[in-house]
């Protein structure tokens, strides 16, 4: 079990290895900012890693597609964003995204 | 939503009226402590019909012919800044499609030609700057600034060449907003009529800033293609989608107003700032929306809260004012710039390739034909700034390739990015209305009404149905 602290909401949520984070926060109840609902193809959900990167899944094919899209309008670091809904983690990891609420 | 299920925003009865479910732009505005000027207190949607809008237009070689013969040659078009023009013998090139013009300043005023030597054609300006006299590189023919002949170098040579019907052909000048524009066409309407209500209705005074960037760029897409796509907000939700908790996309205003006597008319939109998408639904809340806005900055959110009672709106126009308090409205002279004016997009355009926007953004956009190539184009991006003292020197052009990257432009910023962001997909657009199989674009009826319009006054000009 990984643990998942979202920042600046502070939210805390465990994920199990086979749900990517944006299913997770489904599962516990939350929203998190998205518009195709978790194909990958609207990037609204891409997230920033800020402690825990190795724990996450390695970034495939499609994901990429949709960070290198998604990233050059991000501050900071491109290799730092991740797409919620492709993105796996198996460790404890903490992320910025704004947005994420109870539903 | 599916397209077989469409969402309830498409319930409305007559085709065109349908919005959608989020709060309306005048909603928000009514809520602003500092109101807007009168006329974005305004709506006027106008539902311009529910036609395609032919492919060949954007793609077709014999179009953009038309478009040279029957559009550039005969409209009222934006070609240059006033303090361009400052000294007697200021010149600057306007060049679109095959027209070639000088506008000069004159002891009389400002004149424009046709850029060609009435001897064998040499182009007589190749480029801004002062020149005294109008002297052909080729052979020496020369002209006054006022355009009468002044020499022929071996005139024994030239009996039959009548100096009174050897006067630079002239094209019509006039100026607006501090704008100078242009006029191919010496019967065509006065600038004021071809304007028509659009000054009563943009109260901002943008004569008495200057020109501080001019970025122009070549792209790979019909120029039509790359004007639209800075003509709607339908676009944010797939093309944007970093600042969808920050951005009113699709309950943005779209105004139409219709030219006098068939001429063309002008449009606008009103995109709010710091209020979340419809599309992220109902109850994303202030504090989101406002930590939302500065994360898209790369500010720190942590700990950022919107008080009890206000808005993110409010928190983000307050602190705008302190970020650039000289900032004010050209409409009310040393009042607080209103909500909308400093934080909203709030962008007007005018026939047939001009899209100023209002309130404190800089921003300008013009969009030209390359030559005759109908799958490249220029966008220039001009910034006009408020200044103190003496005027500035107009900014000098900054000539960008269709390999170049926006962010090679100094002085635009952050802008860059999202100028990347609008621009990368146009090439792919080009392309793909080429490959399609339809021959029509299916425009939507609101939210690209100002599209409509456009394609409508410009089938006008063409003498298209």
């Amino acid at each position: 079990m990984a643990r998942l602290e979202v920042r600046p909401s502070g939210i805390v949520l465990d994920v199990e290895p086979s749900e990517t984070v944006i299913e997770a926060a489904w599962r516990h109840g939350y929203t998190w900012p998205t518009v195709c609902m978790g194909k990958g193809t609207c990037r609204a959900c891409v997230l920033q890693v800020t402690d825990g990167a190795d724990a996450f899944s390695p970034v495939g094919r499609w994901e990429q597609e949709g960070l290198d899209a998604a990233t050059p309008v991000l501050p900071g670091d491109a290799s730092s964003y991740r797409l919620a809904c492709q993105a796996t983690i198996t460790g404890d990891v903490v992320v910025q995204k704004v947005g994420v609420r109870p539903a | 939503m599916s397209i077989t299920e469409r969402s309830p925003d498409s319930s409305a009865a007559e085709p065109g009226q349908a919005r959608s479910r989020g709060r309306t732009v005048q909603e928000i505005l009514a809520g602003d402590p500092v109101p807007p000027p009168e006329t974005l207190r305004r709506e006027h949607p106008m539902h311009v019909g529910s036609e395609e809008i032919p492919v060949e237009r954007y793609i077709s070689k014999e179009w953009l012919a038309l478009e040279a013969e029957r559009l550039w040659s005969r409209v009222w078009q934006m070609a240059c800044r006033e303090e361009e023009l400052v000294e007697v013998g200021d010149t600057v090139l306007y060049e679109v499609a095959h027209l070639s013009i000088i506008i000069v300043r004159t002891e009389d005023g400002l004149r424009g030609y046709h850029n060609a030597c009435l001897h064998r054609g040499t182009q007589l300006r190749v480029h801004d700057g002062y020149t005294p006299e109008f002297r052909c590189p080729f052979h020496g023919w020369t002209w006054n600034l006022d355009g009468g002949l002044k020499e022929i170098p071996c005139d024994w040579d030239f009996p039959q060449v009548d100096a009174a019907e050897f006067q630079l052909p002239r094209v019509q000048v006039d100026t607006w907003g501090g704008w100078v524009f242009v006029n191919p066409d010496l019967d065509a309407p006065s600038l004021p009529e071809h304007l028509g209500t659009l000054p009563g209705e943009f109260p901002w005074d943008t004569a008495a800033r200057y020109k501080s960037l001019h970025v122009s760029k070549v792209m790979r897409c019909n120029w039509k293609t790359c004007m639209e796509a800075f003509m709607e907000s339908y676009h944010v939700v797939a093309t944007h989608p970093q600042i969808l908790l920050t951005t009113g996309d699709a309950n943005t205003q779209y105004d139409v107003y219709e030219g006098e006597a068939g001429r063309p008319g002008w449009n606008r939109m009103l995109t709010p700032s710091a209020v979340a998408s419809p599309h992220l639904g109902d109850g994303v809340d202030e504090t989101t929306i406002l930590q939302g806005m500065m994360s898209t900055y790369g500010m720190d959110a942590e700990g950022i809260t919107v008080p009890e009672g206000s808005t993110a709106r409010a928190t983000l126009v307050s602190m705008s004012r302190s970020m650039d308090p000289a900032a004010t409205p050209a409409s009310i002279p040393g009042e607080l710039v209103s909500d909308a004016e400093a934080i909203d997009s709030i962008l007007y355009f005018i026939f047939p390739n001009m899209q100023p926007w209002a309130g404190t953004s800089p921003i300008n956009y013009r969009f030209r034909p390359n030559g005759d190539d109908p799958d490249s184009c220029i966008m220039d991006v001009i910034f006009l700034s408020d200044f103190t003292g003496e005027r500035p020197r107009p900014a000098e052009v900054i000539h960008l390739g269709p390999d170049d990257d926006w962010t090679m432009a100094e002085g635009l910023g952050a802008l860059a990015m999202v100028f990347n962001q609008d621009t990368n997909n146009l090439p792919r657009v080009q392309r793909g209305l080429h490959a399609t199989r339809r021959s029509g674009l299916p425009l939507a009826l609101y939210q690209e009404s100002r599209l409509r319009q456009f394609q409508r006054d410009l089938a006008a000009f063409i003498g298209a149905d």
